[in-house]
């Protein structure tokens, strides 16, 4: 079905646009050493989105297996989201800041009914690198400590203190200096996180499978020896499920892969319904008391707004009523054993193939390879991820709702491109 | 942070590229809206228009002596491209009518809602936060839940109806609910919210396009995140990677945000002890005294300390509206130039009319290297901010793009909100009606102070950026809590009530604040 909007711009409209496009992002907006081609780009311009399809502002379709890095979990404009919001907008879309507003208030609710163990009190922001920044803030207050240990290519954001705890030199060198205090350790070694952990450490920060690192899956003793450790050693652990969140690794929060509940949850990017950015973080009872003696310690002007509350409490409540993260786990693994499978044909293109529920990695041989892959896929009218800073690795993360009929057509695109290189 | 030839070499590119731009064009701050004349000199080309702004164009005192390059750096940096005001208005129209195309409760369920929110606030949010609103600990019968909005009125499940004064600190410039920008955000969800990340999302150009031709001077490349905080943590990013320096001076009480980089910023104790160890190499001057800015630099200089940046808000906000002398920004300008650092303007709260104009520092014509927005930018719609910057300054985050990069920076959702709020805030002169009526208030404030002088100690602001001051914390919480119950909100908690600040939609109708300052004698009768 073809969006009103596609028959509403003429031919001469979609190219005035597209060309506006174009020329806005190369005059105000270009971060890139290429400027984008007239010509050549104008079916880079997106213009809508339905269910696991978005569509160029010519009417053109592209199955969505990029899944905008993992925000729309619930595929594009999921319509009990859209109706949610809508009528938030109705009523009151920001908040006034001073009176308490109910729709915060159950989106905090069905936070702390899904979330892990006890953990209960949620402050809400509007992006991960916030999340975790307000995760970082609050382990220095609860435990009056200053340490941090991390790991290596973690990502956790780009603000400062998310980008101190990034283990990205490429990320991190143009910025020094950073907070102090920060140690890294290799990701999977827990003996390394016990070692590491010290008088002054006041938190361990942790991805339950490392996203934008290439797509890295601990061991499964992992989480609970890290989660001993920290017990033992009185340091905090946070989870950044800001990826992993939300039922992308197969299970509701990545964590619960080995029943190990964090001391702070961080989580974005799902958490928006794909509709209206949302970040939060969760901690139990008594570390968020440490806020009390002053609510102001942490406080954000959008946080806590109910539209981006409204699409929270939404995609809560669709993922667990869709049993979401158990279909990610069943898509997860059939996807990743047929990916096996087209290694194994091609095993000097593509050196490994690795992941957990719908989020997946496939490892190309070299950069080349990785590029010549995203582009023939591109070209089928598939979006992969693929990230300058990692060419050689190929992300996977549709919709969790995507028809299985795309997966196979993704299977398919990829076997006809890895034959033709 | 090395290599001093590559940086010596990049400032003399800096410098020239400055020089080359065209110096005339027409000005958009004018308080009508109407460009007026090309932005010569501090105070050419000005409209003629009323008392208001004439407080603000004194001719500057030159604060040092000019070099010949700091005098290159202020001609180039007028900016060599300027869309007049009709211009940006038919353009984000023209965006919005693109993007176009496209209950009743009963008593029981409104208490239901009332009592169920505030279990939920306590038990999964912040029981602190409860216990220092007025909404609560002053509502008398039943905590004061809010529903619904609408221009600059607030109204509570229970249909008590409240003047908001408060404006969510900054965020409703446009009322709540302009019906323009809800439309338009209605209508882009009916296409894409969220953009794919990987095709081209044409409202982040179109939206960066009407700021990079509104902007200060030749401020032009923009990035949009999601709050204040990210936007300024991006600014001193870009100022790092930019001078290849890591310093930053900022200023007494100043306030820019909570998170790790900004909070490095923040020149208020209680929000930074729990939280140290911060950034290194952060220096505190007092805000308004240019002279210590540049014996900070100088002190830099001397003794080798590295500073890439001076950051201050053009009006203090968080600290209780405090307005710098005439001269200070002009002056902050000419030091920098001259020691070389960049200056970055936090126009989060100051930014989109707040304070009479534009942007803040069009007060002074001052063009900073580096302009934060936030707040206001997104219409009181949808969270949007933005730091924007020179063609020159950009160049280094053009060499890696993922140097910084955000999921929800820029997703059209927010954008729509930002093409929609540029558009009502041009097209009904809101920095026009701010300056008028922020004037109108003030003067029925300062009546009341002139009667209650021992306990209204201060009544200061630029526009609609108001702060009272009291005598004391208790005094002024009461105050506050007596305005509640009149029907007016307003910030200042049980903590921090010292100086309340008042922050209303900017084209509030003078009936609505003769009403506020009746209300406010009521009270100050009452409490006296």
């Amino acid at each position: 079905m073809r969006l009103p909007i596609d028959h509403a711009l003429s031919r001469d409209e979609q190219e005035s646009l597209a060309a506006e496009a174009i020329d806005n992002w190369n005059r105000y907006l270009r971060r890139f050493p290429a400027e984008k081609d007239r010509d050549r780009d104008r079916n880079l311009v997106e213009w809508s989105g339905e269910g696991s399809l978005i569509r160029n502002i010519y009417g053109e379709e592209y199955i969505d297996c990029l899944g905008g890095y993992g925000i729309f979990s619930l595929g594009h404009r999921h319509p009990e989201v859209i109706a949610a919001v809508k009528s938030q907008l109705d009523r009151m879309p920001l908040h006034s800041q001073y009176l308490v507003n109910p729709i915060t208030a159950e989106a905090a609710r069905r936070l702390a009914e899904v979330a892990p163990g006890n953990l209960s009190r949620t402050f809400f922001c509007n992006s991960g690198t916030e999340a975790v920044e307000g995760a970082l803030k609050l382990a220095r207050l609860y435990t009056r400590r200053h340490g941090f240990i991390s790991t290596h290519n973690a990502f956790h954001g780009k603000s400062f203190g998310a980008l101190s705890v990034t283990g990205r030199p490429v990320f991190r060198d143009p910025f020094q200096p950073l907070l102090q205090g920060v140690t890294f350790v290799p990701y999977g070694d827990a003996a390394a996180i016990e070692r590491a952990i010290g008088p002054d450490t006041a938190a361990v920060i942790l991805e339950p499978v490392q996203g934008e690192g290439g797509v890295i899956v601990p061991p499964d003793d992992y989480f609970p020896r890290v989660r001993e450790a920290c017990t033992r050693k009185g340091a905090l652990l946070i989870a950044d499920e800001v990826q992993t969140g939300l039922g992308r690794i197969g299970a509701l929060f990545g964590v619960n892969h080995w029943n190990v509940v964090p001391d702070i949850m961080c989580l974005a990017k799902a958490l928006s319904g794909g509709v209206v950015p949302c970040g939060s973080f969760t901690t139990t009872d008594e570390i968020f008391a440490s806020f009390h003696a002053n609510p102001m310690f942490h406080s954000s002007t959008f946080g806590n707004n109910p539209l981006a509350a409204t699409a929270a409490a939404k995609a809560i409540e669709i993922t667990v009523r869709e049993r979401l993260p158990e279909r990610s786990a069943r898509l997860g693994t059939a996807l990743l054993e047929r990916l096996r499978g087209l290694q194994k044909q091609h095993p000097a293109l593509v050196r490994e193939v690795r992941g957990k529920g719908l989020l997946i990695g496939v490892e190309m041989r070299n950069e080349k390879a990785g590029g010549a892959l995203a582009a023939s896929l591109y070209k089928a009218k598939i979006l992969v991820a693929y990230a300058l800073n990692k060419p050689e690795v190929v992300r996977i993360e549709p919709p969790l709702n995507i028809p299985e009929k795309y997966l196979d057509r993704l299977v398919e695109a990829m076997e006809g491109a890895l034959n033709s290189l | 942070m090395k290599n001093g030839a590559k940086r010596d070499a990049k400032a003399a590119a800096r410098a020239a590229a400055r020089a080359q731009a065209v110096p005339s064009h027409p000005l958009l701050a004018g308080p009508r809206g109407q460009a007026s004349g090309a932005r010569d000199g501090v105070a050419a080309g000005r409209a003629p228009v009323d008392p208001a702004d004439l407080a603000v164009v004194e001719p500057v005192r030159p604060a040092i002596a000019r070099s010949a390059k700091a005098r290159a750096k202020a001609k180039a940096r007028r900016g060599a491209r300027r869309m007049p005001v009709e211009k940006v208005i038919r353009e984000s129209g023209r965006w919005l009518d693109i993007i176009a195309r496209k209950t009743r409760l009963t008593a029981s369920q409104k208490q239901r809602i009332i009592k169920e929110t505030v279990r939920s606030f306590s038990t999964y949010f912040n029981t602190g936060f409860l216990a220092y609103r007025k909404s609560v600990a002053e509502a008398e019968q039943y905590a004061s839940v809010e529903w619904t909005g609408e221009g600059t009125l607030i109204e509570d499940i229970a249909g008590r109806q409240y003047i908001d004064c408060l404006g969510g600190f900054g965020i409703y410039s446009a009322g709540i609910r302009h019906p323009r920008i809800v439309e338009a955000v209605k209508n882009q969800l009916e296409r894409m919210p969220m953009s794919s990340q990987e095709l081209l999302d044409p409202l982040r150009g179109a939206l960066a396009e009407l700021l990079g031709e509104i902007a200060p001077g030749n401020l032009q490349k923009c990035f949009f995140i999601n709050n204040g905080t990210d936007a300024i943590e991006g600014a001193m990013k870009l100022a790092r990677l930019h001078t290849e320096k890591s310093g930053f001076i900022s200023t007494i009480r100043g306030f820019h945000g909570k998170s790790y980089g900004s909070l490095s910023l923040m020149g208020k104790a209680e929000y930074r002890i729990a939280f140290e160890p911060l950034l290194q190499d952060v220096y505190f001057v007092e805000f308004g005294d240019a002279d210590e800015v540049e014996w900070q630099l100088r002190k830099a200089r001397d003794v080798g300390l590295e500073i890439a940046a001076v950051v201050a808000e053009p009006v203090q906000g968080e600290a209780g509206a405090i307005v710098p002398p005439d001269d200070y920004w002009p002056r902050l300008r000419a030091i920098c130039d001259e020691y070389d650092v960049l200056l970055i303007a936090d126009e989060v709260q100051t930014g989109m009319g707040r304070t009479g104009k534009m942007f803040g520092v069009d007060h002074w014509n001052v063009v900073p290297d580096i302009m934060c927005l936030g707040k206001a930018l997104g219409g009181g719609v949808m969270p949007l901010s933005a730091f924007v910057s020179t063609p020159e300054i950009w160049k280094v985050l053009e060499k890696n793009p993922f140097l910084h990069s955000s999921t929800f920076g820029g997703n059209p959702l927010a954008c729509a909100a930002g093409i929609a709020a540029i558009h009502v805030t041009l097209a009904e002169d809101l920095p026009g009606q701010a300056a008028e009526k922020g004037e109108y208030f003030l003067h029925g404030l300062r009546e009341i102070q002139a009667r209650y002088g021992d306990v209204v100690t201060d009544v200061r602001g630029k526009g609609l950026l108001i702060g009272i001051e009291f005598a004391n914390t208790e005094f002024g919480y009461s105050v506050a809590a007596g305005l509640f119950r009149r029907g007016v909100l307003l910030a200042g908690t049980l903590i921090n009530a010292k100086t309340l600040r008042i922050e209303p939609a900017l084209f509030i109708p003078k009936e609505q604040i003769d009403e506020v300052l009746n209300r406010l004698d009521d009270t100050l009768k009452s409490l006296t």
